[in-house]
């Protein structure tokens, strides 16, 4: 026994392939989906002026922007090799490939005065899951490849994710704690900025909410929204310790999103979505589903077989 | 070697990712951020810059959020508020581009207006919700003029 041996028994214990490659076809398909669906935003700058153009990220590289014909062709191939990811086609190449454009097509969207804090997240678990070996099962690749057995090189990647999953929040928790101290939970600061928020909507006539709107109204309700807000973020490590509270922990983060998007119409799309919490739990699962299971098997090229998952599925 | 990749990774990764916590929060930045949305205290009285669209008969209308940059609200915000804190040049630069843009609106509101004006006002928000308030000392950051498209 090395004294490193608790650390490993927790972190570097042996999983199967199914999950991270779980997470690696849920999370590149979110991208995909979610790069096309928004296309408007982050393939066309063409609204903006020179002047707005204050580089973030891979961005930071630029000192002035890039002729439209490039941003397309980056969104483009950010899209294409996002497919090659998602299937676990040439993953080696197509993994690190799509990590780096998926951050650079987000770095130019940030790239015009204004950070979104709504791609963070799905940018870091990308990178993640390209520096593991996340196309051993479910895969173009693994087609026609013995079944690999549980190792600790598929379970450390799934346990960094939901590692630095809660790290974000932590660091929003310290934020509030840097910038307003406890006193941040009376409530006042977080009732102000629903109502700022809705008044400016208002102000520039985009869709805000109505039920916020109403809410700030009424004092009462923001300590308590306040003060769980904060315990959700700053206990979000408790998540790591045992999994009943990293349920209690993702039940209660999903349900702070529902309320940023019930009271402030913001939407965080890839928490929302739920796979950015999917670290948590045997996601690996979800491919017993029927309509799934099919989808898996034309994956695995066939390796999951039976009723129940069978397969990669039984062995994670 | 395995082992040490791992732990070379997840060692690096949280890190990097834990990395803006030790910095100023107004050095926010993409994608390691340091999350300072929502964390400064915040008052009830706020200013808040739009873009109005102004018709003949003196009615008024927001301009929505892709006449003034794209079909984000937030960086349209972000755009109004930053013209309008580098000045009278920046922001009449905008106000024109936002003209330009009107042309092409379907909504009558907005394609038949005669002048574009970006301002800012102070209100209390939560008074302002309720019908309580006006926004009050508007500032007027631009007034410019749209052409008309010829018939």
């Amino acid at each position: 026994m090395t004294n490193t041996a608790p650390l490993d028994s927790r972190f570097y214990a042996p999983l199967g392939p199914a999950r991270l490659a779980t997470l690696r076809v849920l999370t590149g398909a979110f991208a995909v989906i979610y790069f096309v669906v928004r296309s408007p935003v982050m393939a066309s700058f063409r609204g903006f002026r020179p002047t707005q153009f204050e580089p973030v990220g891979l961005a930071r590289v630029l000192d002035a922007p890039l002729p439209a014909g490039w941003v397309l062709a980056l969104y483009l191939a950010a899209i294409g090799f996002g497919l090659l990811f998602t299937l676990g086609a040439f993953f080696r190449v197509s993994g690190p490939a799509f990590a780096l454009l998926a951050l650079w097509v987000t770095s130019y969207r940030n790239s015009w005065g204004m950070v979104f804090h709504t791609d963070n997240l799905l940018v870091v678990h990308l990178c993640l899951i390209a520096l593991s070996d996340a196309a051993r099962a479910l895969s173009i690749d693994a087609r026609g490849r013995p079944e690999p057995a549980p190792d600790p090189r598929f379970g450390w990647p799934v346990r960094l994710i939901a590692a630095v999953t809660v790290m974000v929040y932590v660091l929003a928790g310290i934020a509030k704690l840097k910038a307003s101290g406890f006193v941040w939970m009376d409530g006042d600061t977080l009732r102000n900025y629903i109502a700022y928020d809705a008044l400016r909507k208002q102000q520039i006539g985009s869709i805000h909410s109505p039920f916020g709107a109403w809410l700030v109204q009424y004092a009462w309700p923001f300590p308590i929204i306040g003060t769980l807000t904060m315990v959700l973020e700053l206990g979000g490590p408790l998540a790591l310790v045992h999994p009943l509270a990293a349920r209690l922990w993702v039940l209660g983060v999903y349900g702070f999103h529902i309320g940023v998007l019930a009271t402030m119409a913001i939407a965080f799309p890839y928490p929302l979505s739920g796979i950015a919490f999917l670290c948590f739990f045997e996601c690996e699962k979800l491919w017993r589903w029927r309509g799934l299971k099919r989808l898996a098997r034309w994956l695995d090229g066939g390796k999951i077989t039976d009723a129940d998952g069978g397969g990669t599925l039984n062995r994670s | 070697m395995h082992r040490l990749y791992a732990y070379a990774v997840s060692v690096a990764a949280l890190l990097i990712v834990g990395w803006p916590a030790t910095r100023n929060l107004d050095l926010d930045g993409f994608p390691l951020s340091t999350y300072p949305m929502f964390a400064y205290p915040k008052g009830r009285v706020a200013s808040v810059t739009s873009a109005l669209a102004v018709s003949a008969n003196g009615a008024s209308a927001p301009v929505p959020p892709k006449y003034v940059a794209n079909a984000e609200t937030m960086q349209a915000f972000r755009t109004l508020q930053a013209a309008a804190a580098k000045g009278r040049r920046e922001s009449g630069e905008l106000c024109r581009a936002i003209a330009s843009r009107l042309k092409s609106a379907s909504d009558p509101k907005l394609r038949d207006a005669q002048h574009v004006r970006a301002a800012s006002g102070r209100v209390d928000a939560i008074d302002f919700l309720a019908g309580r308030a006006t926004p009050s000392s508007r500032r007027l950051h631009a007034r410019c003029d749209v052409e008309q498209k010829q018939p």
